[in-house]
């Protein structure tokens, strides 16, 4: 397959999915179908036995679904193994299964630390972000975390991140081993352009999407990373990966929102709607 | 015993200036609109808002000026974008946003129900949470000598929940996505339900409750009372309000959209 045979979205959506194991469970936060898209995927691929906590229905479920916004109940509710409350999964579930989980940090530093809480000054911030919903909980217990940038910028990968939401591999100038912390930081930080590992607790290319060099990356990265001694090429989606998410697990494209912003996202978003009335 | 049922009007007048009140549901789910709305109506001012998760219903008490403070971890229209009052408000330094995280007011609401002053749990630990938050004590645990954030106790004065279905005595039932919705009405001094349905109580033991009438001192009928926001299975969430309502904010039309939606109430969706 020819490397323009795919979009960005859908070779985020694959590399997401490869990361999730047989049997684990995987937990959905708030506004990420590039996530979603990625757990139907591994379901219906190499990880059949998934277990799905979704927070937006409070349950457990193991069914494949669709992705969407209008009937998203019908999945989480409608087809779902138990129900729970969000306080069991907040106090009792995430730190029982320390599930695996994909978040989007508005911004992201070397060391993994990361901020969805303001840009510019607490006090008189330039952005409010929604907030940390629970991000500074699950970084302080699981380590199944990984990071995940759907527009690779110097304004997202930055030196210094404006509010620490959540750890990452902390700071080097304070040692976390006071911290009552169980867990070591995330795993990957998984870009457009790229896949980054984090070797000591610091930022290291683990490969290039295909098409993309390493002066690009540098270009468009806002903190020094390292290199390993040979750097990879990311597989690109297989064929029947692409016609999977394409044609059965998000036909309306819900998991693009992710790469649009302002005017155009609501139009995107007017689309699906439209689209999802008229089927039903 | 005397019947929990009273009119929207009634019910939301218990509510009192400077109050913390809890909005029940999530993100865009089974959200308590209407009762939202009368606030609004009535011009409750210099309220607290505590909620797992500020919506809809929330951004609309916030740029009708009813709330200076907003206690939650996440303030967002999920799918459809940023909440634009509360941001808003937030950058012009006119609401304060007493940062939580979803354990933290699990913890805290937990704690009240147990009647405990705190619990502790694992979480803020290495981010900036305990610098905004300086309320937020440690306490070192006895068996293995770490420092935990000691999460106090929260008490809200009045949970506003929306129901499927509820009997006169405020048996209710939910369905899922029970968000924070049984804490917040175990824990705060008034419990406000408003429901798409009243039923007799031989329907609710048929079907089981969620919310028990102990923890429910009034009961509003409010059919499409969470409208625009979903009430499983009754309805689902009608995005195009979400998207009408973030456009209304961006042309400063907010005041003309939250009156249509109030007159588009009544039990007409």
């Amino acid at each position: 397959m020819r490397s323009r045979d795919y979009s960005v979205d859908e070779l985020m959506v694959c590399l997401m999915s490869h990361e999730m194991r047989d049997g684990e469970v995987v937990v959905q936060g708030f506004s990420t179908p590039m996530v979603f898209a990625a757990f139907v995927l591994a379901k219906r691929t190499h990880a059949p036995h998934l277990y799905f906590m979704y927070t937006i229905g409070n349950s457990l479920a193991d069914l494949p679904g669709k992705v969407g916004i209008s009937y998203i109940e019908r999945l989480t509710l409608g087809s779902c193994l138990k129900k729970v409350s969000l306080t069991e999964i907040n106090c009792d579930l995430a730190p029982h299964f320390r599930p695996r989980e994909f978040m989007r940090p508005a911004q992201v530093d070397a060391r993994g630390n990361f901020n969805n809480t303001v840009i510019g000054s607490y006090e008189r911030p330039k952005v409010r972000l929604p907030g940390g919903a629970g991000i500074p909980d699950a970084t302080n217990f699981n380590d199944h975390l990984n990071l995940y940038v759907p527009r690779h910028t110097t304004k997202a990968l930055v030196e210094k991140i404006d509010f620490r939401t959540g750890l990452g591999y902390g700071d080097p100038a304070a040692d976390r081993s006071g911290l009552p912390v169980i867990q070591q930081g995330p795993n990957l930080l998984v870009t457009e352009l790229c896949v980054f590992d984090f070797e000591d607790g610091w930022a290291r290319l683990r490969s290039l999407h295909p098409g993309v060099d390493l002066e690009e990356v540098t270009r468009r990265t806002g903190f020094s990373f390292r290199l390993p001694e040979e750097v990879k090429t990311t597989d690109p989606p297989s064929a029947h990966e692409l016609e999977l998410i394409r044609e059965e697990i998000d036909p309306l494209g819900v998991r693009r929102l992710e790469l649009l912003s302002g005017s155009e996202r609501l139009e995107a978003i007017e689309e699906i709607l439209a689209r999802e009335e008229e089927e039903g | 015993m005397e019947s929990k049922i009273r009119d929207i009007k009634t019910a939301v007048e218990l509510v009192r200036d400077g109050a913390m009140i809890a909005v029940g549901g999530m993100t865009n789910y089974r959200r308590p609109v209407r009762l939202s709305l009368e606030i609004v109506n009535q011009k409750k001012r210099h309220l607290s808002l505590l909620t797992p998760s500020a919506g809809l219903e929330s951004d609309i008490m916030i740029g009708a000026c009813c709330a200076d403070v907003i206690r939650t971890c996440y303030a967002g229209l999920e799918i459809f974008g940023l909440a634009p009052m509360f941001r808003r408000k937030v950058e012009a330094g006119e609401l304060r946003m007493v940062e939580e995280t979803e354990t933290t007011l699990a913890a805290g609401l937990r704690a009240t129900v147990g009647t405990l002053a705190f619990l502790p749990a694992r979480c803020m630990s290495g981010t900036d949470l305990f610098r905004v938050r300086p309320d937020i004590r440690k306490v070192t645990c006895p068996y293995t000598g770490e420092q935990l954030p000691a999460l106090p106790a929260i008490k809200p004065d009045v949970a506003l929940i929306h129901a499927l279905a509820a009997d006169q005595q405020g048996n209710a039932i939910l369905g899922g996505n029970h968000a924070y919705d049984l804490e917040l009405a175990q824990a705060a001094k008034t419990t406000i339900i408003s429901t798409e349905a009243v039923v007799p109580h031989e329907e609710i033991v048929k079907r089981g409750a969620d919310i028990i009438g102990f923890d429910v001192e009034v009961v509003v009928p409010a059919k499409h009372g969470a409208y625009p926001t979903s009430c499983y299975p009754d309805y689902f969430l009608d995005g195009k309000v979400f998207v009408e309502y973030i456009k209304a904010c961006q042309e400063d039309r907010f005041d003309s959209f939250v009156r249509a939606l109030c007159e588009r109430g009544n039990g007409e969706i």
